[in-house]
Formats: C-alpha cells, sequence, structure tokens
C-alpha cells in the first residue's frame, strides 16, 4: 500500500510538475474574475481567544494564554487565505475559533451573511454542512470501526443527502475517484491505509457534504514531504472542480503559499503580515517574514549557500507573558525603543499589503 | 493477501464459526438453553401447574430411570422437568440482569465522561468507594432486606454490577470522546446524540460486549452462590441452583443425581456464556489480531518458508 | 515515593468515609424493614418487644444523620458497636475471627498467582497453539464449576470411597501448624481455582497486548531469539499491567471466602458474617462489611505502591 511515486523536488519549493502545472493554469485562470467581482464569504475581525491558566487545588485563574489576539482577515468565495507560523504562533486556533470549537473571547466572525459566535450549538450543525475542516492526524481522525464508505457517509448522513442505498453508493464512489482512489476501497477499514491514503479519505469525507468552505487545519504536517505535494496538488485540482474556499494551515511557507492567494503570518497569536502570496514571498516587509522566507532551503547547493540567511535569536516568549510593545521585538534585528513600548499598527502599504511593523511605517 | 483484498469483509457469524469452534459450540449451547426455556411447556415430561411441578410422595427420590432420565427428588418431583423450567429462570435471569446491569453502566459511566466536572468527580469517589465494599456483601445484605424472589434477585444482582462496570463504561467513552474522529463528527454537522451512536458506542461495543458474555455466566454463578447461602429466588420457583444448594447438598449420599444434574447444567451455561464471550472480543477487538507475537516459532517459519516461495516464483 | 505514599494515604480518606456512608446507607435504604425484621426475629424466639424497643436498641429512632455521627464517632474511637444477640462488642468479635480470614485470604491469593502468572504467560507465548487453547479451555471450566458444588464433592465424595475426610474442626496456628495448614488448604487451593480461572486469561491477554508494542517488533527484527524476547521484553512488561487484576480480584476473593467460611467451618468474619445476617445482627453484619472493605482497600493501596516502584512512570491522577 505505498502512494503513487512522485517525482518531488523537481521545483525550488518541494512540489511535483504536476502541481506545477497546476498553478500556472490557476495563474492564467485568475485574470478572468475581477477580483471585485468575487464574493466575501468569510471575515473575521478582532478574533481574540484567551485561555485561563489555572492553578491549584480551587483552579484559581492566574493569568491567560492569549493564543490568538486581535485577528481580521476576510476571504472572498474559491480563494485561498494561507495561515503560516511557527508552532504556538495561534494558527490552528484560528482555524478552530472559525470552527467553533471554541468559545471564543471576543471578535465578530460573519460566514456567507451569518454571525457564526452568534449561532447556537443547533443551528452550528447546519453551518457545519457548508463549513468543514480536515485535520492534521490521518491517523487519529478516521474511526477505526468504520469502513471508508461509512466515513465517507457520515456528513451526508447526517444532513440526509441521499434517500436510497444507490445514491449513498454514488456519493462514495464519486468521492473516492474525486480524492484519487480506487472506489473498491469503499469496504474497507482505515487501518488498511497508508497516511497519505488517509488523508485523503478524511478530504473526501469533507467534501462529501459538499460544502463550500474548508478549514484546512496543517494537513500535510503528517506526511512525507512527496506526499505533502500530492495531497496539495489534489486539494488545489478540487477547489478548481467545485469552486471551494480555504483557509489553509501550516508551518511552511513555501507548501502554503503554493495553495494560498493571500498569506497570513502568524507570530504569538497575532498576524504580522498579510498579502498576495508572490508579492510576500517576493517582497517580504516585516522582518520576522523575511527570516521566515531566508531560512527555506533551496535545492541548489551553491544558490543555497550564497543567499543571505537571517538567522533568530532567542526563544519564542511565552503566550501567557508576551513583550510590551511589538510582539516580535524580543528576537528582531531592527527593534528599538519605539518597538519595545509601542504596538504596531496594522497598515496597508499598497497593493493589498498589510504589514505591522514600526519600521516599515515609519519609511 | 491478494485474495483477501477481493473478499467483502466476512460477516460476524461466519468468522465466529470459522474461526472460533468453541465460542460457537457455547453459542449454540447458549440458544439450546434460550429454546429450552422457551419451549418448556412443550419439551417438559411433566407439565407445571401454577409454576410449579407436581409432587408425588410415592416416588420420591427415585434413581434416573426410562420414566424419569434424571431421577426424582425427595418430594417426588421429576428431576428433567425440573431442570427444565428451571432453565426458564435461569435464562430470565441471565438476559435481564446482564441487560439491566450493562443499562446503568452505561448510563453512569456515559453521563460521567459526558458531563465532566464536578459531577463525574463526585460519581467517581462513589463508584471508587462501592468497589471497595465487596459485591457479594452488598447483595447479601440487599438480599436480606428485600426478601427471596425473582424480582428482588435481579435487582440485587444487576445494580451492584452495573455501577462496578461504569468505570470501564465511563474510561472508555471519555477516550472516544476525546478521539479526532468523534470531534470531527461534530465538526460535520453532527450532534451529542449522533457522536454518541454513531462513536462513542460502537467503539466501546466490544468492550461492552466482553462484559456482557462475561456477567451472564456471572449471572448463574450469583444465583447459586446466594442459593447456597440461604438467599434465591422463592422456593416454588424451580431453579438449578436451589436445586443444587437445597436438595442436592443434603442428599449428596443417597440420590447424588440431585446435585450432579444441576451443577453439571450451571457449570455448561457458565462455560458456554464465557466461550462465546473470549471469541466474541478476539473477534471484535482488533488489537488483539495478528502481532508479531503470533508468528512464533512454527508459525514464523511457516511464513518465512511461504515468502520464500513467493520470491522463487516472480 | 514518600510524597506520592502519603498522597496515596490521603486519598484513602474520602474513599473510606464514602465506604462508611454506603455501608451505612445499605441497611436504612428500606427504611423500618431492618426494625421489622428484627421484630420478626425476636417473636420467633419468643421475646417481645415493642418497635420503639429494638428502634432505640438500633439507635434507629434518631434522625439518620445523627445515627451516622454517632456510628462514625465510635467507629474513630475504636467502638463498632455491640452485638444484637452476642454479649460482646463487634470489635470484639471481630479481633477473633479476623485471623482465620486473613489466613484464608492470603493463602487463596498466593495460590491463585503461583497457578495464574506462569499459565498466563506460558499461553501468551503459545497463543493459539494447541497447549494454550488446552489451557485456556481448563481455565473456563474452572471458572464455571460453582465452587460450593466442588466443594460438596471434595467434603463427601472422599469420605465415601477413602474414608479422608478434610479437617472442619478450627485449630488455631499457633497451637498446631500443620492441623492448621491442614485445615486451611482444601479451601484455599479451591479458592484459588476459582480464582485463577479468570486470572489466567487476564495475564494472557495483558501479555498478548505487551507483545504487540513496537520494542517487541524491534527486539525480533533484530533477530533476538524467541526466549530472549519473552522473557527480558515481553513477561517482564507484563507483570506490570498483572499486578493491577491482582488489586482488581481482591473483592470477588472476599466473595469467595464467605462461601468456603461456610462451607468449611472456619470461624472467620465471613462466616459471622452469614450468620448475623440471619439473625439480623445489624450492628455485627455492618462491622464485617466494614471489616472486609478495608480489607480491600488495603490490599489496593498495596497494590498502587508496588506498582509505582516497579513502574516509574505511574503517576498520580
Amino acid at each position: 500500500m505505498i502512494d503513487k511515486k512522485t517525482d518531488a523536488y523537481s521545483l525550488e519549493i518541494g512540489v511535483s510538475d504536476e502541481v506545477k502545472e497546476l498553478i500556472d493554469e490557476r495563474i492564467e485562470q485568475q485574470p478572468k474574475v475581477e477580483k471585485s467581482a468575487r464574493r466575501e464569504i468569510l471575515r473575521v475581525d478582532n478574533l481574540k481567544m484567551y485561555f485561563p491558566v489555572t492553578k491549584g487545588l480551587f483552579k484559581r485563574t492566574v493569568g491567560y494564554v492569549k493564543a490568538v489576539d486581535d485577528v481580521s482577515f476576510r476571504i472572498n468565495q474559491g480563494e485561498t487565505l494561507g495561515i503560516v507560523g511557527e508552532s504556538g504562533s495561534g494558527k490552528s486556533t484560528i482555524g478552530n475559533c472559525v470552527m467553533r470549537n471554541y468559545k471564543i473571547t471576543g471578535g465578530h466572525m460573519m460566514f456567507d451573511g451569518l454571525e457564526l459566535e452568534s449561532q447556537t450549538p443547533k443551528q452550528m450543525r447546519s453551518v457545519h454542512k457548508k463549513l468543514t475542516m480536515v485535520t492534521q492526524d490521518p491517523y487519529a481522525s478516521l474511526d477505526p470501526r468504520k469502513t471508508v464508505s461509512d466515513i465517507i457517509l457520515e456528513g451526508p448522513t447526517i444532513h440526509k443527502m441521499y434517500s436510497s442505498k444507490g445514491e449513498a453508493r454514488d456519493i462514495v464512489g464519486q468521492m473516492l475517484e474525486l480524492v484519487g482512489l480506487n472506489p473498491k476501497f469503499a469496504e474497507r477499514f482505515p487501518h488498511e491505509f497508508s497516511g497519505g491514503q488517509r488523508q485523503r479519505i478524511s478530504i473526501a469525507r469533507a467534501l462529501a457534504l459538499e460544502p463550500s468552505f474548508i478549514v484546512c487545519d496543517e494537513i500535510v504536517s503528517a506526511l512525507d514531504v512527496s506526499i505533502q505535494a500530492q495531497i496539495v496538488s489534489l486539494m488545489m485540482k478540487v477547489q478548481q472542480e467545485l469552486g471551494l474556499t480555504y483557509i489553509f494551515i501550516g508551518h511552511d511557507l513555501s507548501v502554503v503559499r503554493h495553495i494560498s492567494n493571500q498569506v497570513a503570518v502568524m507570530y504569538l497569536g497575532k498576524i504580522m503580515e498579510l498579502t498576495d502570496s508572490d508579492e510576500l514571498y517576493n517582497r517580504p516587509m516585516h522582518p520576522y517574514t523575511q527570516a521566515l522566507i531566508s531560512a527555506a532551503p533551496i535545492p541548489n547547493p551553491t544558490a543555497d549557500r550564497a543567499r543571505e540567511r537571517i538567522l533568530l535569536d532567542g526563544e519564542v516568549p511565552s503566550p501567557i507573558n508576551p513583550p510590551k510593545g511589538c510582539n516580535f521585538c524580543t528576537r528582531c534585528r531592527f527593534a528599538d525603543e519605539r518597538c519595545r513600548q509601542e504596538e504596531p499598527e496594522m497598515i496597508d502599504v499598497g497593493n493589498h499589503h498589510l504589514v505591522a511593523c514600526h519600521r516599515v511605517a515609519g519609511n | 493477501m491478494a485474495k483477501s483484498e477481493m473478499k467483502k469483509k466476512p460477516s460476524f457469524l461466519h468468522e465466529l464459526f470459522k474461526t472460533k469452534k468453541i465460542a460457537a459450540l457455547g453459542l449454540c449451547l447458549l440458544i439450546f438453553f434460550l429454546l429450552v426455556a422457551v419451549f418448556a411447556d412443550v419439551i417438559a415430561p411433566v407439565k407445571a401447574v401454577d409454576g410449579q411441578i407436581p409432587t408425588s410422595v410415592l416416588e420420591k427420590l427415585q434413581p434416573p430411570s426410562l420414566k424419569h432420565p434424571f431421577g426424582t427428588d425427595s418430594v417426588g418431583r421429576d428431576l428433567l422437568s425440573y431442570m427444565i423450567y428451571g432453565c426458564r429462570t435461569s435464562v430470565i435471569l441471565g438476559i435481564v440482569c446482564t441487560l439491566l446491569s450493562t443499562i446503568v453502566s452505561l448510563i453512569i459511566g456515559v453521563a460521567s465522561a459526558v458531563i465532566g466536572g464536578w459531577f463525574d468527580l463526585i460519581v467517581q469517589r462513589f463508584v471508587d468507594a462501592w468497589q471497595c465494599v465487596p459485591g457479594m456483601l452488598i447483595m447479601l445484605i440487599m438480599m436480606s432486606i428485600l426478601g427471596n424472589g425473582l424480582i428482588q434477585l435481579i435487582i440485587v444482582i444487576s445494580i451492584p454490577a452495573g455501577i462496578g462496570g461504569s468505570r470501564m463504561v465511563r474510561s472508555a467513552a471519555i477516550a472516544v470522546k476525546d478521539s479526532g474522529y468523534a470531534k470531527m463528527s461534530t465538526m460535520l454537522g453532527g450532534g451529542q446524540l449522533w457522536k454518541m451512536i454513531q462513536h462513542v458506542t460502537p467503539n466501546i461495543l466490544p468492550m461492552i460486549i466482553m462484559n456482557l458474555a462475561g456477567s451472564l455466566g456471572g449471572v448463574i454463578m450469583m444465583e447459586a452462590s446466594m442459593n447456597f447461602l440461604g438467599f434465591g429466588v422463592s422456593v416454588n420457583t424451580p431453579s438449578w441452583g436451589a436445586m443444587l444448594s437445597g436438595q442436592g447438598r443434603s442428599n449428596m449420599y443417597v440420590a447424588p443425581w440431585l446435585a450432579m444434574v444441576p451443577g453439571i447444567a450451571i457449570a455448561i451455561m457458565v462455560f458456554a456464556s464465557a466461550m462465546l464471550g473470549d471469541g466474541v472480543r478476539d473477534i471484535l477487538d482488533p488489537r488483539l489480531k495478528g502481532g508479531v507475537g503470533s508468528y512464533s516459532g512454527s508459525k514464523l517459519k511457516k511464513i518465512v518458508e511461504q515468502k520464500k516461495q513467493d520470491l522463487n516464483m516472480i | 515515593m514518600a510524597k506520592y505514599t502519603v498522597k496515596r494515604l490521603l486519598l484513602l480518606i474520602p474513599t473510606l468515609l464514602l465506604v462508611c456512608v454506603i455501608v451505612f446507607a445499605l441497611l436504612r435504604m428500606v427504611p423500618g424493614s431492618a426494625v421489622d425484621q428484627i421484630m420478626y426475629k425476636y417473636s420467633t424466639a419468643g421475646i417481645t418487644v415493642t418497635k420503639e424497643e429494638v428502634a432505640a436498641r438500633l439507635g434507629m429512632d434518631k434522625p439518620w444523620f445523627e445515627q451516622f455521627g454517632i456510628w462514625v464517632n465510635g467507629l474513630l474511637h475504636g467502638n463498632m458497636g455491640t452485638s444484637l444477640f452476642q454479649a460482646e462488642s463487634v470489635g470484639a468479635i471481630i479481633k477473633r475471627q479476623l485471623p482465620v480470614t486473613l489466613e484464608l485470604g492470603v493463602l487463596t491469593l498466593i495460590l491463585t498467582n503461583l497457578i495464574s502468572i506462569p499459565l498466563g504467560l506460558y499461553c501468551a507465548a503459545r497463543q493459539d497453539a494447541i497447549s494454550d487453547q488446552t489451557i485456556r479451555v481448563i481455565s473456563v471450566i474452572l471458572m464455571s464449576v460453582p465452587v460450593f458444588w466442588i466443594g460438596t464433592l471434595v467434603l463427601i465424595y472422599p469420605a465415601k470411597w477413602w474414608n479422608y475426610a478434610p479437617a472442619t474442626m478450627y485449630t488455631p496456628f499457633l497451637r498446631d501448624p500443620i492441623a492448621n495448614l491442614k485445615m486451611f488448604i482444601v479451601p484455599s487451593i479451591l479458592g484459588a481455582m476459582t480464582q485463577a480461572g479468570a486470572q489466567i486469561r487476564m495475564v494472557r491477554t495483558m501479555t498478548l497486548e505487551v507483545m504487540r508494542q513496537d520494542y517487541i517488533r524491534t527486539a525480533w527484527s533484530k533477530g533476538v531469539k524467541e526466549k530472549r524476547i519473552l522473557f527480558r521484553h515481553a513477561f517482564r512488561n507484563a507483570l506490570i499491567p498483572v499486578i493491577t487484576i491482582i488489586g482488581g480480584s481482591i473483592a470477588g476473593l472476599v466473595g469467595g471466602s464467605v462461601i468456603l467460611e461456610n462451607m468449611f467451618n472456619l470461624p472467620g468474619i465471613g462466616q459471622q458474617m452469614v450468620n448475623a445476617l440471619s439473625n439480623r445482627d445489624y450492628p455485627l453484619v455492618q462491622g464485617c462489611v466494614l471489616v472486609f472493605s478495608i480489607f480491600v482497600m488495603v490490599v489496593n493501596l498495596i497494590v498502587d505502591l508496588t506498582y509505582k516502584v516497579i513502574d516509574p512512570r505511574v503517576e498520580i491522577d
């Protein structure tokens, strides 16, 4: 049960030719749709998610982990917002907040005209038909006692989307084919599959709902690099075919960049920089983004040795006790007194490029 | 491997009869007892009147004969008929107690797991303490207060067993509730009830079934033990345990069949349920399947030989 | 380790209190019933008493929380109340009979583990082989046979055929150790048989689960000999969960000992309790149940502490 071999590493970012073609295709297609014509589907304003830290026998609250602190973004239908950041930066928390897995501390989330934070659990159930999630761990997310067919049909059964066994079988067949699995696998159990195949089943389960929006929470992080490329290309393929909108969360900037229209770079619960993915890669403004991009290896030894590397000193500060001023000031090579005192505002430097840095604002 | 890939998953019964012969035998025996219990009125040579076997002073303590295949007891009742009607008592007790105690376990365990917090803490402390009091003693005390009778016995056996079993249900339910796929079901739009029915219950089912079959035997054993200590169904209800510890023991010298027949019947029923429970667990619990340990010794050699041959073929 | 022990001991206090509540509540769950039962008992003995007298004698004329307070207060001062039908305090009766129950319990426990651990490990090592299947079937047969039935057969048939009878007169260990052991050996073997039947299968399952761990797989793939894998890797790690099984089997063992004491006429707490129950001597019953429960708690504590010594990963929950 080995996934199809892929000729990976052929690109500097480490994805297959197949993906490259797909990207090219999409770039060609993009100008056809006017940006303003695209409908806004998700809008998040000033999202805050603080987790209380408790201590002792009586669970006194001694502080808060500010996992997500004042984050805003919007996504148009059919597009992808990538969110990158180190572990602990709050990127998965954003996904879970949008899914209403947590009770948010503050902010507003509008999905398709619905105010997400005020939906009751019962109302959320129908929202989840349109807004669903694929999670990181392909081993934990599939019920070991259900067949692939049962797993894929879970959503359609909950929402009564079919009326006969034949229809159900058709859904399973279609979905398996869509995610590149043999429809014969329908009666098998999850333990018979590899990590990549399981992640495909997970995707098929989400797609069977016929959603309009999928939160992809580190869906490739647990997989081998060559299989990562396959899954990313699969996600792009189904996005094209079904007109889906994604939040794509990951910690590998090169992977996220290639599926995303916009990328948000997160650090300690805040967005540092948010812009179009190519713009971000070509013209990174925030010192943290610059450091991230310089850290990505280039698969050409000469070029790799020649490039400038920005090394970050020290550790990520504790989110319970973030530094005063700019969150990044403890590790920023340009940090000055203002950075340590005053929190930078998110400003638009033009070309839909948002940065939260005093240095950029000053110029 | 190639062949098995083509096959659909084998049905449960098929697998049971093919791979777990003794468990299948257990199932057959239990079905046999069930049929005997259901058709007691048809097959018993001496029919019961108002639930009691007619006595006959002239025929007391007769050894087994053609007329009375298992002999008669000290008041001249046909032992075979008594056993057949007693089987009905045992089957009712077994089924009702097992189901009732499972329901008690499920309610306490799942509620504790789902509600959590203080409720869970208090319930668990109580269950911990309950576990410290030996079940047999609790049952004896409850019986002495409630008095003898079938319904009393059912309550007395089921409730302590149910409380004891709730702990396992709870810890299993918590693990499933926190698993990725159970959380995922919420994100597909499934409610709490859906999660319970579709994910939590099926995933703790093997453990519960293991409990079911095990406690079926346990219930029969309990009934017999309680009878030995002087508590049980009312005197007029035919019961294997009552025959064994009452007349059987007191007439051991003169009429050994009175102890032998019910003793063996109890043993067979307990044995059947335990073996069935084992087999069911082996089939339903994938953790116990395959594994390196099962390839030791001759089996390993066979597999290695097979692999070598496969390689030569290519 | 010391900290763990202290924590564990502190946790015993709420459990013990709840045990007291359960034991106390059991007799009061059906209000008035105990009083009625006692009145019935007195009347069959030809003594006429009024309901109020009995209630006063039991302390049941006071509200339940006061009764509970008095009882627990008594317990704290080492006073478990007075037997209704024996002119002795409950404490004195239990103190006299505790050694018998302890000896039977400990002997049964030792025999059970001597039988079940080696056989269970052997079955796991030879999973699904003929020897494994045979032992498993035998273990289930042991579990399936009612212990009092076998006990009766042992009491009667050897006597009938060979004129041999197990001793049924109790001799204290210190007076005549051999006579004492002769008396205890048959009931403890019978008790151990039933327990071992269940335990063999549990030991086997636990070991099989260990044998599916990655480190065992690694050992196999390194080419380590089977014997070494079994003894150095599998059995050692399987023994850890097996210890918890011993803790779990204590409650069942106590239940069995009630039957065995009654059958072999051993003057232990189990026999005392059954007698007290048929006499409706509820203060004595309460005392017996409490002592049994504390016995179970203490064994569980010892098991937990042993577990901690063997497996350093264990943390208190």
